[in-house]
């Protein structure tokens, strides 16, 4: 699955050089929707992949706790 | 007992000896004698030796005469009998029984008395002294020892105090000992595992905020990103009223110069316009 490929850093990366670009005005139309596009995928991504880490500490710091 | 047996004094002598008031038993043995007359002399002399033969049964020698006349008493002027009395191993007492000067015998003997009940009297008294003197020396005994035990009891109560005391002080101060001993080991494992428990409390506390905090940061900056996207997103500017000019499909905006008469696309947020340049200038910037 793409999951297990996702990295967060490396999405993070791309979102930044992506926002970068689009501040300069470096690219055409057509990339700069796919781009914006592009960034808004890995920004779900990544909100997702917070999320999961969020829900998994959780539960790791609430055993934690009980003991 | 030198006597003879049929005399008078004899009796007398047995009779006050078998009832005197203490109740003293003496052991008379009886040397039947010639108490007067040519032959007593040798008589008395010879009661003496047997005495002297058996001399370890015998305490004291009594030779006692009745009364009579003082003729009579010649027998005990004699040397012979004299002789012996003086050098007689045990005591010899007479109880002769005269008035006049004492004879010879009596002279010599260790001790003279007048009559036979005299003697008896005599010899009751001397042991009733003896044993009178004999109390004494075993009341002075007893008190004595009764001081000297009683000195030692307390000697010994005193030691024995002092080692029951001094054994008390040792345990006393051996138990104080443990004890600190036993309060520094309890404290001190309780202190480490305080010490180890604190840390690990710190580092669970650590554990448990740390990381949601890096989340959070993400979760801002993602967000922050996200807002950031949307504002810059050509939607959004176009929204705003900006347009996106293109010529042959390039950003207007990265061409230097453009010709009069070039077509150029200009999209806004509701339209797509195609357009001729009519006259195209730089922007003083």
């Amino acid at each position: 699955m793409a999951e297990k490929t996702f990295q967060y850093k490396k999405a993070l990366e791309e979102i930044e050089q992506i926002v970068q670009q689009i501040e300069n005005g470096d690219s055409d139309i057509d990339e700069l929707a796919r781009q914006v596009k592009r960034a808004a995928e890995l920004i779900k991504q990544c909100k997702s992949r917070l999320r999961d880490t969020g829900n998994d500490l959780e539960k790791i710091i609430s055993d934690l706790e009980t003991n | 007992m030198i006597s003879s047996e049929s005399a008078a004094g004899y009796g007398d002598f047995m009779n006050q000896l078998n009832q005197n008031e203490y109740g003293y038993r003496l052991h008379v043995t009886l040397f039947p004698s010639l108490m007067q007359g040519e032959k007593a002399e040798k008589s008395i002399v010879d009661s003496l030796l047997r005495i002297n033969s058996k001399i370890s049964e015998f305490d004291i020698v009594v030779i006692i005469r009745g009364g009579g006349a003082t003729l009579d008493l010649e027998c005990f002027d004699s040397y012979e009998l004299g002789s012996h009395i003086a050098q007689f191993p045990i005591p010899v007492i007479t109880g002769i029984g005269h008035e006049r000067d004492e004879t010879i015998a009596d002279m010599v003997a260790n001790k003279k008395l007048k009559t036979p009940t005299a003697v008896a009297v005599f010899l009751i008294e001397t042991i009733k002294d003896f044993e009178v003197r004999l109390d004494e020396y075993f009341s002075t005994i007893a008190e004595v020892m009764s001081d000297a035990i009683s000195e030692t009891t307390q000697l010994l109560d005193h030691y024995s105090n002092r080692i029951f005391r001094k054994g008390q002080n040792v345990v006393n101060t051996s138990q104080l000992h443990l004890a600190r001993f036993t309060n520094l080991m309890n404290s001190g494992w309780k202190n480490a595992l305080k010490i180890q428990d604190t840390m690990l409390e710190k580092t669970k506390h650590t554990l448990s905020h740390q990381p949601l905090k890096t989340l959070e940061v993400q979760v801002k900056m993602m967000t922050q990103l996200e807002r950031h996207l949307n504002s810059i997103s050509p939607e959004s500017i176009l929204r705003r009223g900006f347009s996106i000019t293109t010529i042959n499909g390039k950003n207007v905006n990265r061409i230097p110069e453009i010709p009069d008469g070039a077509e150029t696309i200009t999209i806004t947020q509701l339209h797509e316009l195609t357009s001729r340049v009519v006259d195209s200038k730089k922007r003083k910037q």
